[in-house]
């Protein structure tokens, strides 16, 4: 489960139904910029919720805030934190977004979201050496995850998939599957999920997202709202056995969908997760 | 270096749903200001055509919008027939600062005590509500910036005073419901002290029936 504030309550009287915890740990801190010193300040808060937590439940990280595609920027102080976030939790994985949000080298522009760069070769060379130097600096598995993208770039020089295979293949980072985002750009844009899924190497998955969504102007959108739809279930029952590197299923919600939810809906969906998964899952989260 | 310049003009598309407008409308003419490549202004002249354009921006906005009605929930329901105007004017100009959009509420408090100095907006609860919420926000902070072992004994926990002019038992239970107050209500005055307790904002008063 990915962790919101909705959740503060769940996490400590539910932490034995949770195989592992996803947080996002740029909301334990307050990012100054590249300029400040010191840049980051930690939130004692969050970092107090986030340490009591990590003692029952083992954390792994998925940051939002690496805008890894960024052209001009490579934030390896942003990393830096990172890496002492991860030590000081021991996360078994980090994951982040192919996506970029930033850009300008005083990153001085902000999209107030995570855009797509178009899958071209440039893209590709741009980020080889980043993804290894960010392996590197972190010291556990990487993962990079598939974009939801509501407009599509004319003449990309690959596919998404043929993108991700080779980036994967030529880094050895790991992929973050969300299913969701697969389930939302084949809705969106008009093609088969199990034919995507197909033509990608699944065996670099080392996790998967599943999440609902809803409508708005037309489209399918991943706002994370209440349960996962059957449609990405049967993506799951799709990938799950062909995975044979993926540790762990993550559901996500956004915090407004807690009445929604409420404690047995969350569980429900651990449940369902776990039944579609656990046969093929590693029993641990741990290598 | 040409991908730089088109993250930027996708940005800037984004947060700038006008500059999307022109390039839908105009092709690449607007794009002048971006040392784009001739296949990066046919993408975003393709991307500003594509439906999916009007969805990222409103997207971006409601990203932008989160933090401010996170700390201003009153605020905005006060606001409600007003809000999409007000926030195009702030957002016109002021661009995201950072990822993690901080600072979007802060801009938007300075936006509305400027109008309300100005004379360029006025609402006869506005000021004391947004004091209110401020006011509260800024203890809230102090709490999340607060180290274990320094919360303060009870009773020396931090306070903000607050003065209404508007009698607050009548004029906040509404919008907490996300109604709009009662037009008409009495002037007066009605000192608020908003404590910060654990992690809760307790609201008093001397007001008789508060």
């Amino acid at each position: 489960m990915l962790f919101n504030p909705a959740l503060a309550d769940f996490v400590h009287t539910h932490s034995a139904s949770l195989d592992y915890l996803a947080v996002i740990p740029d909301r334990s801190w307050v990012d100054h910029g590249p300029a400040a010193s010191p840049r980051f300040d930690d939130l004692p808060e969050s970092v107090r919720l986030f340490e009591q937590t990590a003692l029952r439940v083992p954390l792994v990280m998925h940051s939002i805030g690496m805008s890894i595609c960024s052209a001009d920027i490579f934030d390896a102080a942003y990393v830096d934190q990172l890496a002492r976030w991860r030590g000081l939790y021991q996360c078994a994985w980090a994951s982040d977004h192919l996506s970029f949000s930033r850009s300008g080298a005083g990153h001085e522009s902000n999209a107030a979201m995570a855009l797509p760069s178009p899958y071209d070769r440039e893209l590709l060379d741009l980020l080889i050496p980043r993804v290894d130097a960010v392996q590197q600096r972190l010291g556990c598995p990487f993962l990079l995850e598939n974009n939801v993208y509501y407009f599509t770039y004319p003449d990309q020089e690959m596919t998404e998939a043929e993108f991700l295979n080779e980036l994967t293949a030529r880094t050895g980072c790991s992929l973050l599957l969300d299913l969701h985002n697969v389930h939302t750009n084949a809705l969106n844009h008009g093609f088969d999920p199990i034919e995507f899924l197909g033509s990608l190497d699944l065996s670099r998955v080392l996790e998967v997202h599943v999440a609902g969504g809803s409508a708005m102007m037309g489209f399918h959108t991943d706002s994370h709202t209440g349960p996962a739809p059957d449609a990405v279930w049967d993506l799951l029952r799709f990938v799950a056995p062909r995975a044979p590197a993926l540790r762990g299923v993550t559901f996500e919600f956004h915090e407004s969908s807690w009445p929604l939810l409420r404690t047995a809906g969350v569980l429900g969906q651990l449940d369902r997760a776990r039944s579609i998964a656990a046969q093929p899952l590693h029993s641990s989260i741990w290598p | 270096m040409a991908l730089s310049e088109f993250q930027r003009a996708l940005s800037e598309m984004t947060v700038a749903p006008s500059l999307a407008a022109r390039v839908r409308a105009e092709g690449e003419p607007p794009l002048a200001a971006y040392d784009l490549t001739a296949r990066e202004r046919a993408r975003l002249v393709a991307v500003a055509q594509h439906p999916g354009m009007d969805l990222n921006c409103t997207l971006a906005r409601g990203n932008r919008f989160g933090p401010i009605v996170d700390v201003l929930p009153l605020t905005c329901t006060l606001l409600k027939p007003w809000l999409r105007e007000l926030l195009n004017e702030l957002w016109q100009n002021k661009r995201p600062e950072n990822y993690q959009l901080s600072g979007e509420e802060h801009a938007f408090v300075a936006f509305l005590q400027g109008k309300l100095a100005g004379g360029e907006f006025s609402h006869p609860y506005l000021a004391e509500v947004l004091e209110y919420e401020t006011a509260s926000w800024a203890l809230v902070q102090s709490l999340r910036h607060t180290a274990e072992g320094d919360e303060p004994p009870p009773g020396a926990e931090p306070f903000r005073v607050v003065l209404f002019t508007h009698d607050p038992a009548a004029l906040l239970p509404p919008l907490e419901a996300g109604a709009l107050p009662p037009d008409g209500l009495p002037g007066g005055r009605y000192p608020v002290r908003v404590t910060l307790r654990g992690d809760t904002l307790v609201v008093e008063h001397e007001t008789p029936g508060w």
